[in-house]
């Protein structure tokens, strides 16, 4: 028989009706002609364009469920978000800052009262603390805090608590700290293992888990959470003390944690499934040797292979691999605990000042003889802790729809949690967490540095394609520093997970150039000349605030020009000067200010530097003058 | 010429030899026959006709005679029922005039028996149909 013409691009029922129909006609006209409805052989054509509807249905459906954008079922696009390094969520918490308040007992000494330091209390991370208006919602706090400790990043406010009514001096400091809370109640599992199981897993029974606090063993190894097993190593944080880094700790007021990486063999990954219960994935070394001795070389591949005279067409079982402690080790013969966070759900938005029911904390003196300590004032201070929450808790609500999948996953794979453009290295270095020290500013770029005796030092600096990191850090009083050596060492252990391997980033000083603002305005005739003089000054405040300048941002005159000039009452800007301010209280360098200004616009210098008016209240200087 | 017999012919009848489509019901062992005339065809085509209910039809769910939906209503009036199925047939079968429809009760067996007389192409047939 001739071959006979078939199309193949019907899609739906009445196109494969039709198309059947037209063969029958051409190709069977003396058996088959009756095509009405009632005929029995209609029915069958019917049902072979049923079939063929439905299948082509599926082929629809499954091409476009492997499309992130076009993704219907939640278990495909779980799937993808994972593999594009999104992590759903079954549940949102809310979140809320709290302030942590304490009293601390006055000494006296020479007649000056001042806080006696040595009660100030470091409350443990996890402290719960229930609201007020819903017993129900409970918050725990996800860092400890420490009221011995300030920083420009973690600041304790102090104020006068009681003051004696004889001696006119305080009794009591009251102490304020900020913490960020989120709402959730620690539930606990046991998982008993036994003989090891390559990517064993254990699957939580809530099924609505925030986040896994810790995984701890029966012979109390740490088990840690990592993105994907074959990521063997995490950050860690630990005191910036003389017992962990003797030489780093004299920078322990500005850096109170370090930052390690540390390499585990014990991890695991986490993955939602359909039924929104949380299953732990465990990796598959099943050997206590280390890996030196189980990864192939050209010594041991091949070893035991007795009857092969050449290796050169030998094949190998690359699976093998898999038997190191590439992906972690398998948990054997133990029982893993599993520290969990439930909750969430749109309850947990309280408002403001509902957060104020002390559930469960744990709190001791910092000093380290807290045996030499008045016992009754340290029970005093351990009862005067208090929360409260001055802005409602945000962030409530139910998971993630198929939809907030979707677009998460495609704003996340943007991100891809690797430093490859300029801004993923700024980005980055300013996101380090502050208990690491504060990266204030951050500017990258490719330079040659000055050239240097030292050939190393040479060869690094003149690497043609190494980057040069110049970062600033901010003192207690929020005013640009250079960052110490170990907000330096953090940065570097920090930056080096995103960093592609072939980049080299120098990190470096930035520059700051302290500055002052002097300027002369008329004030329209009906206007009160300290009331608009003090509005301009809060203009060229607000501009000049450090938040608002960034490294090699140059200051354009005409913009502060036109700040002042827009000021309510103001009738003219006579004149606005910017002038250098160094030595004593500012920066050690000096800069040319006249030389740098340019069609009035003032550059900054050729090394990566920031202006700053370095003491707004006083470095902003504002006269109004008359014809 | 008045009083001249007038024949309908439908063209597939004028070769014997013509496949028109297939038989119902179902051989035991070819399962699938041919009907070679029209007026066969009709018949089993009327005969699938009256034995699809209504939604039974992939894409075409006003297909079919519903005898057993209307025989089966709360009261059923006998003679509602057949109007119905005279006009289905009247609109699915253009071709065919129904010369007499009729219902014969068999209250032992609890089976209907349906005689339907009717002329295609100016030729007698009948169709009887039992409904248990």
């Amino acid at each position: 028989m001739s071959q006979k013409d078939i199309k193949y691009i019907n899609k739906d029922f009445t196109s494969f009706k039709q198309a059947l129909i037209d063969y029958a006609k051409n190709y069977f006209p003396n058996t088959y002609n009756d095509f009405s409805d009632s005929n029995p052989g209609n029915m069958f054509i019917e049902m072979a364009s049923y079939v063929g509807d439905v299948l082509s249905f599926y082929i629809d459906k499954q091409t476009q469920e492997n499309f992130l954008l076009y993704a219907q079922d939640k278990q495909n696009l779980i799937s993808m978000a994972y593999a594009l390094g999104y992590r759903p969520k079954v549940t949102s918490t809310a979140i809320v800052n709290l302030d942590v308040y304490q009293q601390l007992p006055a000494v006296i000494s020479a007649s000056i009262a001042s806080p006696d330091y040595r009660y100030s209390l470091f409350i443990e991370k996890e402290a719960k603390i229930k609201s007020a208006t819903n017993s129900n919602v409970v918050f725990v706090t996800n860092d400890l805090i420490d009221f011995s400790f300030s920083s420009s990043a973690d600041t304790t406010d102090i104020s006068i608590y009681q003051i004696n009514g004889t001696t006119n001096q305080p009794d009591y400091y009251l102490l304020k700290k900020k913490v960020q809370a989120l709402a959730g109640t620690i539930k606990s599992s046991n998982y008993t293992f036994g003989s090891p199981i390559k990517f064993n897993t254990l699957t939580l029974s809530d099924t609505n888990v925030i986040e896994i606090l810790d995984v701890v063993d029966s012979d109390g190894n740490k088990w840690y959470e990592v993105p994907y097993l074959a990521q063997s190593t995490v950050f860690e944080a630990v005191k910036n003390n003389e017992l962990n880094d003797p030489f780093l700790s004299q920078y322990a007021d500005t850096t109170p944690y370090l930052l390690k990486l540390n390499k585990v063999s014990r991890r695991f990954v986490t993955r939602f499934g359909t039924d929104n219960a949380l299953t732990l994935e465990f990796g598959s070394g099943i050997t206590s040797n280390p890996d030196e001795e189980i990864i192939p070389n050209s010594d041991n591949v091949g070893m035991g292979i007795v009857d092969a005279i050449s290796k050169l067409n030998t094949a190998y079982d690359p699976a093998n691999f898999l038997y190191t402690q590439d992906y972690g080790l398998a948990p054997s013969n133990t029982t893993l605990t599993v520290r969990y966070l439930v909750g969430g759900g749109v309850e947990t938005n309280v408002p403001s000042n509902d957060l104020t029911q002390v559930y469960e904390i744990n709190s001791n003196p910092v000093s380290l003889t807290p045996t030499s300590l008045n016992q009754g004032l340290i029970n005093y201070v351990k009862n005067s802790i208090s929360f409260n929450n001055p802005d409602p808790s945000s962030g409530g609500g139910s998971g993630d729809t198929v939809e907030d999948i979707r677009l998460k996953t495609i704003a996340n794979f943007s991100s891809q949690l690797r430093n490859v453009t300029k801004g993923d290295h700024i980005i980055r270095a300013l996101s380090m967490p502050a208990k690491f020290g504060t990266i204030s500013k951050a500017y990258i770029t490719q330079d040659l540095s000055l050239e240097t005796t030292d050939k190393v030092q040479d060869f690094i600096s003149t690497n043609p394609l190494a980057l040069s990191l110049y970062i600033l850090s901010y003192d207690a009083n929020k005013r640009l520093t250079t960052a110490s050596l170990a907000v330096k060492e953090n940065l570097r252990n920090y930056i080096s997970e995103y960093r592609i391997v072939t980049d080299a980033i120098n990190i470096k000083d930035g520059y700051y150039i302290n500055i002052g603002v002097n300027f002369d305005i008329i004030v329209l005739p009906s206007y009160n000349s300290r009331e608009v003089l003090s509005s301009c000054l809060d203009s060229v405040k607000a501009h000049f605030n450090i938040d608002k300048w960034q490294i090699n941002q140059p200051i354009i005159l005409s913009e502060i020009y036109n700040l002042i000039g827009s000021v309510k009452g103001v009738q003219s800007v006579i004149k606005v000067d910017i002038v250098n301010k160094y030595g004593s209280g500012y920066s050690q360098y000096g800069y040319d200010i006249k030389g740098a200004t340019k069609n009035n616009v003032i550059y900054p210098s050729l090394d990566p530097s920031v202006f700053e008016v370095r003491y707004l209240d006083t470095d902003i200087y504002g006269r109004v003058v008359t014809y | 010429m008045r009083n001249r017999p007038q024949y309908k012919i439908n063209t597939l009848d004028l070769n014997p030899n013509q496949g028109i489509g297939i038989a119902l019901p179902f051989s035991p062992d070819t399962i699938f026959t041919i009907n070679y005339t029209t007026k066969d065809q009709i018949k089993s085509n009327l005969l699938n006709f009256m034995l699809t209910n209504k939604g039974e039809r992939f894409f075409n769910p006003n297909y079919g005679a519903n005898i057993r939906a209307l025989l089966f209503e709360q009261n059923t009036d006998l003679s509602e029922v057949k109007s119905a199925l005279v006009q289905a047939i009247g609109m699915n079968f253009p071709s065919i005039t129904v010369n007499s429809f009729d219902f014969y009760p068999e209250i032992d067996n609890s089976s209907l028996k349906i005689v339907l007389n009717y002329t295609v192409n100016k030729q007698t047939d009948s169709l009887v149909i039992q409904v248990v």
